[in-house]
């Protein structure tokens, strides 16, 4: 598969989106929409996996979704593409919550991941589908 | 800059330029209408001069139309001119044909095509199709359309330049179309003339405009200077008094809401014009802004008061009163709320408290969703607590019931003991009394040894004598045999004698035959030595078996006497070795008498121990039973407390409730630092999961048994977990996040510290399963 450019996060990256329940994006920060490569105005509204990457595999989010709908928290290794057809990995922690009209949202908070984590992912998500 | 300014200024520059103002558009109108009535003139004369113009050059192009149809309608009449010379002709007419000052005529065809052109004759012949004024109009081919349009022609503006002039004039032209020959007749006249007329009549007009415009300004200053005066005057006495007596009233009323008056006064009012309707207007708003403050001061007494009680920890009260303003009802709202809340979580922490006071170790601390930092740390702080004095007291659960065994054990142990004392001291004396006796049997013995000593001698001595006697006995028997075996020679004489006699009373007897009757007798005498040699033969016989046997006899007594000499050196080594082990014997018994007396001493110290150990059993016994008794008073207080009985699985090692404990108090205190240091704006960077004591011990200890099981993967996600969460919170924190944002991190991260005690509780209690495993194994 053609490989688009990678974007490799600052050591104190601090990505942050909010979704709403059924997972359209309601928030996302600065740093978010730079690495992404989208505007913010292109960002609200739109579905989340508009920065979903083909490698990740189904099984992955379907865990993240089962986990917080548990009203748990989950993490992992995400690989993200960017507008420009490029990628990069972040190990997320997304919250599950309620807003003050009692809505539930989802925030994702995101970082830079180790090398050896995202290599270990590669390998990992490689074996599911 | 305006601001300033005091009104009288302000007012004064308002008047100066509406004065301005008003001279201005009055005299702009005045110079407007002026001018319209110059401009008109001059559009007069304008139209004037150009229908002047106009006339004539349509009179001229008549003209000339005129004679081009006369040279036209001599063709054909008579045959006396042919068409092309009639054209020719008309040409030259034309060329020649100049009237005014520089008037002149040109003649195109429809192509269009200059035919002739009286002023530039450079132009004849030429195709005036692309030929372009100064404003880029195809002016020819717009003569064509005109004419087309027109039979009586029509007028065209354009520019052309003058001969001898460098830059286009406005230019007006008649053209006409000869239709018979196609020939467009045109004249034209520059209107530079005209214009240097009408441009001296506006200079003209402008000089007198200016006249005008200067009479009236000076009129508006005069005007301005007078009214200045006059206003400045009306102003301090209608409107600036009033208005200082308004500003002294409001400041008194600002003194008032600063707190520099304890009580305000109203404004006075002298009139009702617009200053008058202010001063009542903001005299109605003094009021109810008076009555607001007042109310505001009702509240904040009580809010003063409510939170004096909530400071001292009584939480019953909350503010009533309400304010007009919307803000400060929102706080007191909001001020209720927290008391509100902080007496639930008061309420509930204090239940919690009371119950473990209560001994109910059991209780079950509630969670209080969405609470965080140092309050949750209050609750997750007392669970701690909870859990380690559920922890000690199953571990004192655990071991006061094996050591009420044990106790119970002890006792019935120190009493067998001291009954076996009793017994062995019983046994004892039975012993000291048997051993008396075998002192004395061992003192007999040894009197006895002494006594077969002597004995054994007295046999030494009679063996010495069997020797001798054997020893004679054995050369008797020699003696003896040698006897026999002379007898046996003399027996061998005998029988060989007999053997003879035999013989010759054979030889006899045959003699005796011989002789006949004669010999008869001496036959019978032969017959008798014959018997009686044959009984002397057996005689020798018998005596020889006697003898024989005598012999073997006699061997016989000798091997006999050697075996009795044999026999006595045997007995008499036997006797040695009696006398010897006799010798043992008695050193053996003395030596036995001594051990008897040591073994008496023993005996005697043994019964003096026993006697010990009986008292010291009774003792024991007697502490057994005061330990039982301990026992079961503990027993009584354990089970007046009411714990967890899921700790009685996780206690099996002792060491661990405290290193555990440690571990939990460790990451409340870890969050309520790093929460400590949150601040918009600033970078916390909070310590990795595996530099806290946690990820250390767990770094410690990756390689025991327990840290293969699933318990221990799930403390590990929700330690890191953990840390992440805190760090989110630091930087949303940081990046100014709404609260709403910063509570979803912390809501979430206090349900994983309430896992992270349930996780490392698991992971003891597994630990627990694998070493009662191991242990039930070996």
């Amino acid at each position: 598969m053609a490989e688009g450019r990678e974007t490799v996060l600052s050591s104190d990256a601090f990505l942050v989106s909010e979704t709403d329940a059924k997972g359209n994006i309601i928030f996302v920060n600065d740093e978010f929409c730079t690495v992404a490569g989208y505007s913010r105005e292109e960002l609200l509204g739109q579905p989340h996996k508009i920065v979903r990457h083909n490698d990740m595999p189904k099984a992955a989010f379907h865990d993240l979704w089962q986990t917080v709908k548990k009203d748990e928290v989950w993490q992992g290794y995400v690989k993200n593409s960017t507008k420009q057809g490029g990628y990069y990995w972040v190990y997320a922690t997304v919250y599950p919550y309620k807003n003050a009209k009692k809505e539930q949202c989802y925030m994702s908070c995101r970082r830079k991941p180790s090398n050896e984590d995202i290599e270990e992912s590669v390998r990992l998500y490689k074996t599911m589908t | 800059m305006l601001k300033n300014l005091t009104i009288r200024i302000k007012m004064l520059i308002i008047i100066v330029i509406t004065i301005i103002i008003v001279s201005t558009i009055g005299l702009a109108t005045s110079i407007s209408s002026l001018d319209t009535v110059m401009q008109k003139n001059i559009q007069n004369y304008e139209k004037q001069a150009y229908e002047q113009s106009r006339t004539e050059m349509k009179n001229y192009v008549d003209l000339a139309y005129e004679m081009v149809e006369s040279y036209h309608s001599r063709i054909g009449s008579k045959a006396l001119f042919t068409e092309k010379e009639m054209k020719k002709e008309a040409r030259e007419a034309l060329k020649h044909l100049k009237y005014g000052k520089a008037g002149y005529f040109w003649i195109n065809n429809s192509e269009p095509k200059m035919l002739m052109h009286a002023a530039n004759p450079s132009l004849d012949g030429k195709n005036m199709s692309s030929f372009k004024d100064a404003d880029g109009k195809t002016i020819f081919k717009e003569m064509v359309s005109l004419t087309n349009a027109s039979n009586k022609g029509d007028f065209l503006f354009y520019k052309w330049n003058k001969k001898g002039a460098t830059k286009p004039s406005n230019k007006i032209s008649f053209v006409r179309k000869f239709k018979e020959w196609d020939w467009i007749i045109g004249t034209g006249s520059y209107l530079d003339d005209i214009d240097a007329k009408i441009e001296q009549m506006r200079v003209q007009e402008k000089k007198d405009l200016n006249q005008i415009i200067l009479k009236v300004a000076l009129a508006s200053l005069i005007t301005i200077i007078v009214l200045s005066i006059l206003v400045n005057i009306l102003f301090a006495k209608i409107i600036i008094r009033p208005i200082k007596e308004f500003e002294k009233g409001l400041l008194n009323f600002f003194k008032y809401l600063n707190k520099e008056n304890s009580q305000v006064t109203l404004l006075t009012s002298s009139s009702n014009d617009e200053i008058g309707k202010m001063t009542s207007l903001v005299n109605e708003n003094i009021s109810s802004l008076e009555q607001n403050i007042e109310k505001d001061k009702v509240v904040i007494e009580e809010a003063r008061v409510v939170i004096g009680k909530v400071n001292v920890g009584l939480f019953n009260e909350r503010i009533k009163e309400k304010s007009s303003s919307p803000e400060i009802n929102l706080l007191t709202t909001e001020i209720n709320d927290m008391i509100d809340k902080s007496l639930h979580n008061l309420t509930i922490l204090s239940n919690a408290l009371l119950a473990l006071g209560n001994a109910n170790y059991a209780y079950e601390i509630p969670r209080i969703s969405g609470l965080t930092g140092l309050t949750a740390a209050l609750l997750s702080g007392t669970k701690a607590t909870q859990s380690t004095i559920n922890d000690v007291i199953a571990l004192i659960d655990n071991s006061n019931k094996r050591l009420s065994f044990s106790a119970k054990d002890l006792r019935d142990s120190s009493v067998e003991l001291s009954n076996s004392s009793t017994q062995q001291a019983a046994a004892l004396e039975e012993t000291a009394a048997a051993i008396e006796e075998v002192t004395a049997t061992i003192q007999q013995s040894s009197e006895n040894a002494t006594k077969m000593k002597k004995f054994a001698q007295n046999i030494t001595d009679s063996s010495a004598q069997g020797v001798e006697l054997a020893n004679k006995t054995s050369s008797s028997m020699e003696e003896l045999s040698i006897e026999v075996t002379t007898i046996k020679d003399a027996i061998t004489v005998i029988d060989q004698i007999a053997f003879q006699t035999n013989i010759l009373s054979l030889n006899a007897a045959v003699e005796a035959a011989t002789a006949g009757e004669a010999g008869k007798g001496f036959a019978v005498v032969a017959q008798e030595v014959r018997n009686l040699a044959s009984r002397s033969a057996e005689a020798a016989n018998e005596i020889k078996s006697l003898v024989e046997s005598a012999n073997s006899k006699a061997i016989e007594g000798k091997k006999v006497s050697s075996l009795m000499i044999e026999g006595f050196s045997e007995l008499n080594e036997n006797i040695h070795t009696t006398i010897k082990l006799i010798d043992d014997v008695a050193s053996a018994s003395s030596e036995q008498s001594n051990a008897m007396v040591q073994i008496n001493d023993t005996i005697n110290s043994l019964d003096q121990a026993t006697q010990h150990n009986a008292i010291l059993s009774n003792n024991i016994s007697t502490m057994a039973k005061s330990t039982q008794d301990l026992t079961t008073q503990l027993q009584v207080v354990i089970d007046r407390t009411t714990f967890d009985p899921e700790s009685k699985r996780r206690v099996c090692d002792s060491e661990k409730i405290f290193d555990f404990a440690k571990i939990k108090t460790d990451h409340i205190a870890f969050k309520n630092d790093s929460f400590a240091l949150c601040e918009k704006g600033k970078k916390v960077t909070v310590k990795s999961c595996t530099q806290c004591n946690l990820g250390l011990w767990m770094e410690e200890n990756k390689n025991e048994a327990f840290a293969k099981t699933q318990e221990w993967q799930d403390l590990d996600s929700i330690h890191q977990k953990i840390h992440h969460m805190i760090q989110d919170t630091t930087d949303l924190y940081r990046d100014g996040y709404e609260n709403g944002q910063i509570i979803s991190v912390t809501d979430n991260l206090e349900k994983n510290i309430d896992k992270i005690f349930e996780a490392l509780d698991n992971l003891r209690a597994k630990n627990c399963d694998i070493q009662f495993k191991n242990r039930k194994e070996s």
